[in-house]
This record gives C-alpha cells, sequence and structure tokens, in this order.
C-alpha cells in the first residue's frame, strides 16, 4: 500500500534556523533511493545535499528554489511503498518550535510539596513538568501549612502601617494576604473607601473567614480566576486592554466613613451539625461579593418586555437554526444583541469607576454568569460581541457554557467583562437583585419568561412576559439614566423582527 | 537602522573594532579563512589578513594564555574558543592567570583581552556543545563575563569589552546567534559593562535572566500580560561583576523574583542572585524566590525528549510565575 | 649557529673557560658587574634563610646554585627593551633589571610598598612593570603562554626588535602549557627565548623521573625551533647561549630553547626537608661546583679581581644586605582595608585606559 512520506528542511548546523532550497536535484514523478539526494540546501553555515530519507516516488516539491524558509517547514512528499507513519523523524523538530511538554507530573497545591524547600532530587524538581494551567498554584510554591504566614513584605508593611492583618482580604495562596493586597488596602484606606473597622473583638471567638479555612482539596486557580469566576477584580489587572485602575475610589474621599455594622453572634456547630469545609471557589465567592457591596453603592430598577416578536422568530426560525448550526437559537443571544446596540447609545452603562474619572469601554465584552451547580458559579466573557453576528453569538454562549461546565474555560475566557447580562430566567425566576460583577457598573438579568395576560391597546393579551432587572452602581449611573437605558433594552427586544439571518 | 540577528551585530561589532584599532587581532580554532565554525569571523581573514586573524592549533590554554600575554604586550587582542564546553583546558590560564594579572601585581600590569565562546543548549550539541559556564567564570573576582541578549546589546557591550582594561569572558548563546533579531544602529556606540537592564517594565513579578533565557522570560510576560500579571524583566547582561542595585530595586517594588537559567540548578549564577536577593531585601519579598533551571545532571542529552525537558522554556516558565503570581 | 650536539658534548668535560670572556668581547667592568650580581643574589638569599629560622620571615625560595644561569642571561640581552616572565627562583635576574636589595627584603616581608604585589604574593612572584617582567603566579608552567602572547605582539606590533625570555625550571616542562607554548612560537617563528634552569629537581623528584630521555634541549627540534644546551654553572657560556639567539630572534628566525644545566644548593624552599630524598654526598658535589665560587676563581684565574678588591665588594654587599633587611623590617605594612583595591579597573582608570587610545 502506498504511503505518502514527508520530508522537512533539516536543521544543518547548530544555530541555523532556516535554509534554502539552492536546487533541487528531483521533480514530481522522479524515482528516488533512500539516501539519494533530493536537493541541494545553502544555509548560514554550510551548504549541503539533503539525502532522501525515504526510497519511493517525488510526488510534490512545496518549496521553491531559492527561498528561505525555516527548519521543519515540508518541503516535499515522497510516495514510498512502505508505511512510513513510525519511521523516526529523519531530523529533530527545529529548535524554535515548542517542545512537547514531558508527562505532566500532577503539581496540585495540596499535593505537591514545594521544591524551594523539599530536599526532592534536584533533577526531578527542575524537570517537573510545567503544570497545567489550571494547576498552576503549584511550581513549588506553597503558602504552607496554616494561610496566616506573612511574607517579609507584609509583615514590614503591617508594622510600617500599623495594620490588623485580620482587616485585610487576602488573594494570595489559601487566603494569604498579599502584598499587593496591603497596598490595595492602603489605597483604599487612603480614598476613604473601607469599610470603618470592626469595633471591639467579640468576646466568643469569631473564626477569622479566611484565615481558620482549612486546607483546600482543590488545586488553586489560575491567578485572576477565582475572582472572575464570581465577577470580582483581580488585582492583576491586564495592562494593554484594561487601563483602568485596579482601585476604585470615590470622588470625595472626604465622605464619611460608613457607620460600624454592630457584631455579628458568633457561630458554632453544635453536636449534631455538619460543617462543609469552604471549596477555593466558595471562599473566594464570599469574599469578593462582600467586596463588590462594599465597593459599590448598589441600587436597583427593572422593567417589563413583551417577548412576543422574540419568542415568534425564535420558533419560526427554529428547526433550519438547528439544522445548520446543531444548537437551538439562545435566547441570551437576542439579549445580546439588543444589548450592544442599547449600549452604544448609552455608552456610560459599558463602563467603570476609575480615578481619573468614569472610564467609557471602547470594546462591548458581556460577561455571562454560569451556574456551576454546587460548586458556585463563574462569569465567562463574551469578547467583542459588538462584532459578532446572532450566530456567532449563539455559538459563543454555547461553547462558554458548555467549557465553563466542563472546567475547560482558558484565562482569555474570563476576563475583560465591561458589562454583565445574567439569564437568571433558566431557573425559573421573576424578579433579582444581583450583585455587580466588578468593575462593570451594571449587572442586567433576564428573568424568565411567562405567559401572562397583558393590556395592548386597551384590549386583553396574552404575552409572553419577561422581567428585565438591573443593578447599577450608583457612582457612575443614576436611575434615570437606567431607566433611559432599559427602555431601549424594551424597544429592540419588542421591536425584534429577524437577527439578520435572512430565514 | 537595519534589522540584524545576534550573530551579524556580534561579526559587526568585531569588525569595526578591527577597522578602529590595529592592536585589535582575532585567534582561535577555525577562525581565519574558515571564518569560525559559527561563522561570526566570516570574511575577516580576508579583510584583515593571517597576521591578525591567527588560526591557532588545537589548544585551549595555549589560546588564553597567548590572550594574556598579547594583552600584557599592548595588544587587544578577542581570542575565541569554539564552544564553551571546550573552555575547561584554559580554565587555568583563565581562573589563575587571568582573573589575578591586576591584583596580584598591585595595579602595574593588567590585561584588555576578551575571550568569546559559545554557550548554551536546546540545539541537539549534546554533552559538550550545549554547556552553560558563566556560574564557573563568574565565581572568580577579576572576570569579567558578559552574557548579551539581543544584537543591538551584543554589539554595544562587544565594543566596551574590547575597548575595557580588564580581562572579559563574552559568552554567545549559539541557539540565539540567527533566532534573535533587532535594530542595530549603524554608528558607533558602545553598552558599558556591569550594568543590568529593565527590558520590560512591571509591578507584580521580576524575572531575572540573561542570554537566551532573557528572551524567554520576554516570551513569557507577554503571555502573563494577557492575564493581567505586569512582569517586570531584567536582563543582567554582565554576570560579573553583578550590578546587584538593578536587581534589588526592582524585587523592592514587585516583591516577588524568579530567576532564571540555563545552567545547572545547583550552584548555578542564579543562586547567587536569589541570595543577595534574600539578603538585601529580604523585608520586600512577597513570596519564595524561585529558580527556573536546567536540572543537576551532566550537561543535556542529545535526544530530543531528554534535551527539551533539560531545557527552561517559556512554558515552564510561564507556570512559575503563575504559581508565584497566585501565592 | 652551534649545534645542539656539540654544546652538548661540551658539558660533560670541564668548563671551557679559556678567556671565553675576551672571545664574547666583555670587558672587566661588565664581568664584575656580572659578579656582583651573583654575590648580591647568593648573599640576599642567605640572609633570607636565615630571617626565615629566626621566625621573622614565613616563606623562602632559593635562588642559590642558579644565580649564573639567571645573571648570564640578563646581561646577554637588551635589558633597556627586552621582556621578562620569570619564575620564582629568578632573584638573580630581577636584581639585573632593576630590583634592589630593599625591594627584596621588602618583598620577603610582605611590606606595602613591595614592588611585585604589594604584599599580596608569597616571595619569589615576581612581576615589575617598569622593566617588562610580567607578574607571576604560582602554578607552574603557566608563564611560557603568556610569554608567547608577549612574542605574538613583540612580532606584530614591534618588529621582533624586542625579545621576550621566559624562564622556568625542567619539571614545568612536563606542563602541558609549555608544549603548547613551544609549538605555536615555533609556528609563528615569535621572538622568545624558552630559558630551562635545570636544577634536576623538582622539589623531591630527581630530572630521571621528570624527563623521559633527559634531553630537554633535544626535545626542541621536534618543535622546529634550535635547542642548545649550555652548562648553566657559567655565567659566560650562559651569556653567549642567549646572545646568539636574541640575534636569531631579532632577525625574525624565531624562538630558542636553551636548557642550562644547573645545581640546587638548598632545598627546594624553607618549608621543604630535601634529607628526605638527597644523600649528603650528592650535596657535597654540587657545593663544590656552585657557580658563585666557580665565577670568582675565573675573575681571579685572569687577573680581572684581586683578593683584596673581592673582599671590599662582599663587604659593601654584606652593608647591603644589613641596610635593607632593617629598612624592610620598619617599613609599614599594607593596609587591612586595601584587600578590596584592584580587583577591576575602577571607573576613572577605566576612562583614563581609553582616552590614551
Amino acid at each position: 500500500m502506498a504511503n505518502i512520506a514527508k520530508v522537512t528542511m533539516p536543521q544543518l548546523g547548530e544555530s541555523v534556523t532556516e535554509g534554502t532550497i539552492g536546487a533541487w536535484l528531483k521533480q514530481p514523478g522522479d524515482k528516488v533511493e533512500k539516501y539519494e539526494s533530493l536537493a541541494e540546501v545553502i544555509t548560514d553555515k554550510v551548504n549541503a545535499e539533503i539525502p532522501s530519507p525515504y526510497t519511493g516516488t517525488i510526488k510534490e516539491l512545496l518549496v521553491p528554489e531559492n527561498e528561505p524558509v525555516p527548519n521543519g517547514t515540508l518541503i516535499c512528499t515522497i510516495e514510498t511503498e512502505a508505511d512510513v507513519s513510525d519511521a523516526p523523524a529523519p531530523h529533530a523538530p527545529a529548535p524554535a518550535a515548542p517542545a512537547p511538554a514531558p508527562v505532566p507530573a500532577p503539581v496540585s497545591v495540596a499535593t505537591a510539596p514545594a521544591s524551594v524547600a523539599a530536599p526532592a532530587p534536584a533533577a526531578a524538581v527542575a524537570v517537573a513538568a510545567p503544570p497545567a494551567p489550571a494547576q498552576s498554584g503549584g511550581n513549588g510554591v506553597s503558602a504552607g501549612a496554616g494561610s496566616k504566614r506573612l511574607s517579609p513584605a507584609v509583615a514590614r508593611l503591617l508594622e510600617e502601617h500599623n495594620l490588623d492583618l485580620n482587616q485585610i482580604p487576602g488573594t494570595g495562596l489559601e487566603g494569604r494576604v498579599t502584598k499587593l493586597d496591603v497596598d490595595r488596602y492602603l489605597e483604599m484606606r487612603a480614598a476613604g473607601t473601607l469599610p470603618a473597622p470592626a469595633p471591639a473583638q467579640p468576646a466568643a471567638p469569631a473564626p477569622a473567614p479566611v484565615a481558620a479555612a482549612p486546607a483546600p482539596t482543590q488545586p488553586a486557580p489560575v491567578p485572576g480566576a477565582a475572582h472572575a469566576e464570581i465577577g470580582m477584580r483581580s488585582p492583576y489587572e491586564p495592562t494593554e486592554s484594561m487601563p483602568t485602575p485596579a482601585i476604585p475610589a470615590p470622588a470625595a474621599p472626604a465622605a464619611a466613613p460608613a457607620p460600624a455594622p454592630p457584631a455579628l453572634p458568633a457561630v458554632f456547630a453544635g453536636s449534631g451539625d455538619q460543617v462543609v469545609p469552604w471549596t477555593q471557589m466558595r471562599a473566594a465567592i464570599a469574599k469578593h461579593m462582600v467586596q463588590s457591596v462594599q465597593t459599590s453603592p448598589h441600587a436597583w430598577t427593572y422593567v417589563e418586555i413583551d417577548m412576543n416578536n422574540v419568542m415568534k422568530y425564535r420558533a419560526h426560525i427554529k428547526e433550519q437554526f438547528r439544522a445548520r448550526e446543531g444548537r437551538d437559537p439562545s435566547v441570551l443571544a437576542f439579549g445580546i444583541m439588543a444589548l450592544v446596540q442599547a449600549v452604544r447609545q448609552h455608552p456610560t452603562i459599558n463602563a467603570a469607576w476609575s480615578e481619573q474619572g468614569i472610564v467609557l469601554k471602547r470594546d462591548i465584552n458581556v460577561g455571562i454568569p454560569i451556574d456551576l451547580g454546587d460548586q458556585g458559579l463563574i462569569v465567562p466573557v463574551v469578547a467583542h460581541a459588538d462584532s459578532q453576528s446572532f450566530v456567532g453569538l449563539t455559538r459563543t454562549v454555547g461553547d462558554l457554557a458548555a467549557r465553563a461546565r466542563s472546567g475547560k474555560l482558558r484565562i482569555d475566557d474570563i476576563q475583560g467583562s465591561t458589562v454583565t447580562l445574567n439569564n437568571a430566567g433558566t431557573f425559573g425566576s421573576m424578579m433579582s437583585f444581583p450583585i455587580l460583577n466588578q468593575p462593570n457598573v451594571v449587572n442586567i438579568t433576564m428573568e424568565a419568561i411567562v405567559k401572562r395576560p397583558v393590556v395592548i391597546d386597551d384590549a386583553i393579551a396574552i404575552r409572553p412576559m419577561m422581567n428585565m432587572c438591573c443593578s447599577f452602581d450608583h457612582r457612575v449611573l443614576d436611575g434615570a439614566q437606567v431607566g433611559r437605558f432599559l427602555q431601549t433594552m424594551k424597544h429592540l427586544l419588542e421591536g425584534m423582527q429577524d437577527a439578520g439571518l435572512g430565514y | 537602522m537595519a534589522v540584524k540577528t545576534l550573530i551579524e551585530a556580534i561579526r559587526d561589532g568585531l569588525r569595526e573594532e578591527m577597522e578602529r584599532d590595529e592592536r585589535v587581532i582575532i585567534f582561535g580554532e577555525d577562525v581565519g579563512p574558515r571564518g569560525g565554525v559559527f561563522g561570526v569571523t566570516d570574511g575577516f581573514s580576508k579583510q584583515f589578513g593571517s597576521e591578525r586573524v591567527i588560526d591557532t592549533p588545537l589548544a585551549e590554554a595555549l589560546i588564553a594564555g597567548l590572550a594574556i600575554g598579547a594583552s600584557a604586550a599592548g595588544m587587544l587582542p578577542v581570542a575565541e574558543i569554539q564552544f564553551a564546553d571546550f573552555i575547561m583546558p584554559a580554565f587555568d590560564q583563565i581562573v589563575s592567570e587571568a582573573a589575578k594579572f591586576r591584583y596580584r601585581s598591585n595595579n602595574d600590569w593588567f590585561l584588555p583581552m576578551v575571550i568569546r565562546a559559545p554557550y548554551g543548549g536546546g540545539i541537539h550539541g549534546a554533552l559538550y556543545h550545549s554547556q552553560s559556564v558563566e556560574a564557573l567564570f563568574g565565581h572568580v573576582p577579576g572576570l569579567i563575563v558578559v552574557i548579551p541578549s539581543n544584537p543591538y546589546d551584543a554589539k554595544g557591550l562587544l565594543k566596551a569589552a574590547i575597548r575595557h582594561p580588564d580581562p572579559v569572558l563574552f559568552f554567545e548563546h549559539k541557539g540565539a546567534y540567527r533566532l534573535i533579531k533587532g535594530d542595530v544602529p549603524e554608528a558607533d556606540y558602545i553598552v558599558e559593562l556591569g550594568k543590568c537592564k529593565v527590558s520590560r517594565a512591571g509591578k507584580h513579578l521580576t524575572a531575572v535572566a540573561w542570554g537566551m533565557m532573557h528572551y524567554r522570560c520576554l516570551e513569557a510576560a507577554d503571555i502573563l500580560a494577557q492575564e493581567g500579571v505586569a512582569v517586570e524583566v531584567v536582563d543582567v547582561q554582565t554576570i560579573s561583576p553583578l550590578d546587584r542595585e538593578t536587581i534589588l530595586n526592582s524585587v523592592k517594588k514587585t516583591g516577588k523574583c524568579v530567576v532564571v537559567y540555563e545552567d545547572n540548578r545547583s550552584g548555578g549564577w542564579g543562586a547567587e542572585i536569589s541570595a543577595s536577593i534574600s539578603e538585601a531585601v529580604f523585608e520586600y519579598l512577597d513570596g519564595p524566590i524561585i529558580r527556573v533551571t536546567g536540572p543537576d545532571v551532566p550537561p543535556m542529552p542529545y535526544n530530543h525528549e531528554q534535551e527539551s525537558a533539560f531545557m527552561p522554556n517559556t512554558e515552564k516558565i510561564v507556570a512559575a510565575m503563575r504559581g508565584l503570581i497566585a501565592y | 649557529m652551534v649545534s645542539t650536539a656539540k654544546r652538548r658534548a661540551g658539558t660533560k668535560e670541564a668548563p671551557p673557560v679559556q678567556r671565553l670572556h675576551e672571545e664574547l668581547g666583555l670587558n672587566a667592568e661588565t664581568l664584575l658587574d656580572m659578579y656582583y650580581h651573583m654575590v648580591l643574589a647568593r648573599k640576599l638569599d642567605e640572609r633570607m634563610w636565615q630571617l626565615n629560622r629566626q621566625g621573622k620571615a614565613a616563606f623562602v625560595i632559593s635562588c642559590q646554585g642558579q644565580e649564573a644561569a639567571q645573571i648570564g642571561t640578563a646581561f646577554g640581552m637588551d635589558r633597556s627593551k627586552d621582556w621578562f616572565v620569570p619564575y620564582y627562583r629568578d632573584l638573580g635576574l630581577m636584581l639585573c633589571v632593576g630590583q634592589t636589595p630593599r625591594m627584596v627584603m621588602l618583598s620577603l616581608f610582605a611590606k606595602a610598598e613591595e614592588p611585585n604585589s604589594g604584599g599580596r604574593q608569597m616571595p619569589g612572584h615576581y612581576g615589575f612593570a617598569k622593566s617588562r617582567v610580567l607578574t607571576t603566579g604560582s602554578p607552574v608552567g603557566t608563564q611560557f603562554l603568556h610569554a608567547v602572547g608577549v612574542g605574538l605582539a613583540n612580532k606584530l606590533m614591534r618588529h621582533n626588535s624586542e625579545v621576550c625570555a621566559v624562564f622556568g625550571g625542567e619539571g614545568s616542562t612536563s606542563q602541558g602549557d609549555w608544549h603548547e607554548a613551544m609549538n605555536f612560537a615555533a609556528i609563528h617563528k615569535l621572538p622568545v627565548l624558552f630559558i630551562v634552569e635545570n636544577n634536576h629537581y623538582a622539589i623531591s623528584v630527581p630530572l630521571e623521573l621528570q624527563v623521559g630521555g633527559q634531553n630537554l634541549a633535544g626535545r626542541a627540534a621536534g618543535y622546529g625551533m634550535p635547542g642548545v644546551a649550555v652548562n648553566g654553572l657559567n655565567p659566560l657560556e650562559c651569556y653567549k647561549a642567549v646572545k646568539d639567539a636574541c640575534d636569531r630572534a631579532r632577525a625574525g628566525e624565531g624562538p630558542t630553547l636553551i636548557e642550562m644545566k644547573c645545581i640546587r644548593i638548598t632545598a627546594h624552599s624553607s618549608d621543604d626537608n630535601d634529607r628526605t630524598y638527597r644523600s649528603k654526598e650528592s650535596k657535597e658535589a654540587d657545593r663544590q661546583r656552585e657557580p658563585v665560587a666557580f665565577f670568582q676563581n675565573y675573575l681571579l684565574e685572569h687577573g680581572l679581581l684581586t683578593e683584596d678588591a673581592d673582599a671590599i665588594l662582599r663587604k659593601r654587599i654584606d652593608e647591603e644586605v644589613e641596610d635593607a633587611t632593617d629598612y624592610a623590617e620598619k617599613a609599614p605594612a599594607p593596609v587591612a582595608a586595601d584587600l578590596l583595591l584592584h580587583v577591576y579597573a575602577t571607573d576613572e582608570e577605566v576612562a583614563a585606559w581609553r582616552s590614551k587610545h
């Protein structure tokens, strides 16, 4: 059985990255013996003839003469008699090509002994495969037992600024308070945006939220992921696409601090009670929800939307769409289409608070919270939603949801949200009061679509109605602005005729 | 400005120095009509003649000793050791003699000489064409050890080395020779020895590296930037004497540091950097100083699988950075 | 050029002393100057041993038995421009190229103004830039390659007008560096003199365990350069061989190997006990033919020196040695903090050096 064997540009000489075919010595159709010269190759270091790795007939010459190509480029194919699939490659891959990763060693936080500390055989330590992104908490770094561990930098800052460690939310490994956390805390304190410190410690030993967390058994998420999962801002702001400073500060730093909350009663697990250890995600959600509420003054409003046109249109295209795309047209995608148009008319919706002022984002990246069952939730991002068609949006939404549930989201998938649209109706919810996904200034929900009697032109009609709720950051937006925006959303969805599909 | 490869920039620098000053001579194995096994001195023999571009016998101690004597007597020799792996026969001359000339003569004698040698692996060079030797010589006071990471600095550093009155070991990563390209001005310029360079600014983490590993750190920093992590990259450039200040200032700012080197882990030059950081700016550290290195095995094997497992690469660096960021 | 074979044959007989100085054109003044340096070297060396045995000097390494070779060589060269790469026994040579008894004693006591190294190196580790004497270290044999480098510079920059002499014992010829140096010097016909002061012992190892065939001069032929063996106890023979070799070198004819057959009167160093490997008889035999007495007799026999003049000269030298010892003992030691100086050129030194070119 004939096979097609591939010949690539060899690396001729150390440090050489490319080669040029000076002359082909064989033409398609020519017979060639193994080790017979195929071509003259010129590199920076040597001129040489490349011997054929196979016996057979030249099928195609893929690289012209006198044109340099990188090592490893496919230069010709040879039709051979024998099966060559198992034959060793004639030359090792070019050095520039990324090496296949060695067998990935499992280096989860919980199981990997710190290579910095452990006197493991050095070779094993150094060769240890780079952990997959989701396991990047490994690589020899561990906060060690007890997340109370202070780095020297944090210890110094605490002392210099006379701070109480327990007042500072930690975003590091196992909840460790990092230097960046302290820096941010100090900035917030200077800006007057910190909640007032708790009054006298309660008599009963209240468990310190982070410090008392048992060692998690889950691998640490990628940096930023924990924050993104719950719609919170990572301390690591992308440097290029996100010029927004990490620390939102109010316009009037002199604002009086909020009154101190009363001390909470301590919670004890009594006999018969069950203590479920926090997961990493649970702890992060808890922390970031608290932070979001403490950062932004939340306000809320909602409108009712008649989804008759949308639902009719959706039913009309459903079969054809499913046949073409292999999935149903997504209601959320209709919502995103409307949102993109509405945001263009109301740019302050797609914005963020910063010390310099309100940042109106150019890109429209829609965060869509996805439920992960008992684990919690995560907010993948439909990036550049304004540049996608309805089909594209449906695919993106479906793909993100699927990957979120199978744990295969990439870093890029969960970053850069500029506005949040939440399909809360999936669970039959009629109204919700979402907490802002920082630094987004609105979190909009699409509630359950329920057929209800409504008055239209003084007649009673039955229509599929949907509530659209919107939490907003009152630092940036006022009720009237949000009301106008929601009216635009309502108008767009109610007037939806088609989604540009042409069928 | 023209875009040049690392090797072209080195060649240009050498040629310009030879044109500028008659006292500059080159010798080593195959540097004459062959132009060196990597082609650094390609065309030199023709341009400058066999008196100034000398093919030596196969004797590395000779090459180093000759440079010592010639520079003591007024020349500016630039010697080439064909591969850094083969510098060991010259170790006595370099370490016992060249490094100590100024000190042991109480400043009466000094040696304006340069020894160039290609180093580094990942190029299927196996045990004896892959080694990194900077730590062996970085340990020796009296030697200046330079490893350029890009064409611009390579040319400027080489010119500075030739115009320096102390012995300079100039190690060039052979994998980078034709891989790393960059703008190189035509004008005469030097890049001063003894300075680290912040080649990329960032506030979350400091990466310290040199030569090829510096290039890999820049690649890793690009990836981390997409994750919102701003990595500051310090190009060590001069291994010894080490500009600790630049490194320490960066770590003081970021609180976290990854040191990357291709050499064996234990006692590699990054170990010295790591120790210097923890001694001087301990109270600024917000995490352990992490090293990404080759393993403690004799040099890297020939076969692709084990060679690539030996080499620190962008992937390994990114993983270490993520781990430290998450700390 | 006198052939190696013929010269070697000559050394087996009684030294051919018959009015050799006249054949060489050396006047009485020069001969007495050579003699003065030989006696001075010997007396300084003996004083150093005394100071060591008194516990005042930690270490001594000697030139005794090799004064004729060193001083004959120095006088055969042009000390106003030639280059020298000595080894640790070359006290006699150093006295001929500008080092004074005070400098020698300062070096013994490692005092601050000691010229070789500012007190950083052991005695005998010479270096004297103003007379083009390269700094030297302790590894044996490395210096041959430095001399070849100097030779290369002298050929390329100075058209062979300046010659470089490099010195070592027969033990150092076992090093690879010696071979590499000989080979390169011959390939490029460099103006270099390889002076081997063969004192027949490398610490305790005798010539027959050091050199296969024991014919060092004969090895030169294999490298493609002339090799001569001379009686290293007669300064005039050494002078002649060096002068001939310098003439060849300056004419562009390349290097010469000169083996000077010497004796070692002392143990290897003040830390060595040569009774463990040398017989009393062997040492006594060497003393009977030692070079300072030999040259004294030569000068007396040929009416170039009288007993009275000799006594006056020796008294003058004793005073110089006394003065040097006193001076050096009282001289200030180096400052501890200066330990850190001169590892590298300072920025100012770099700038100054660059501006000179």
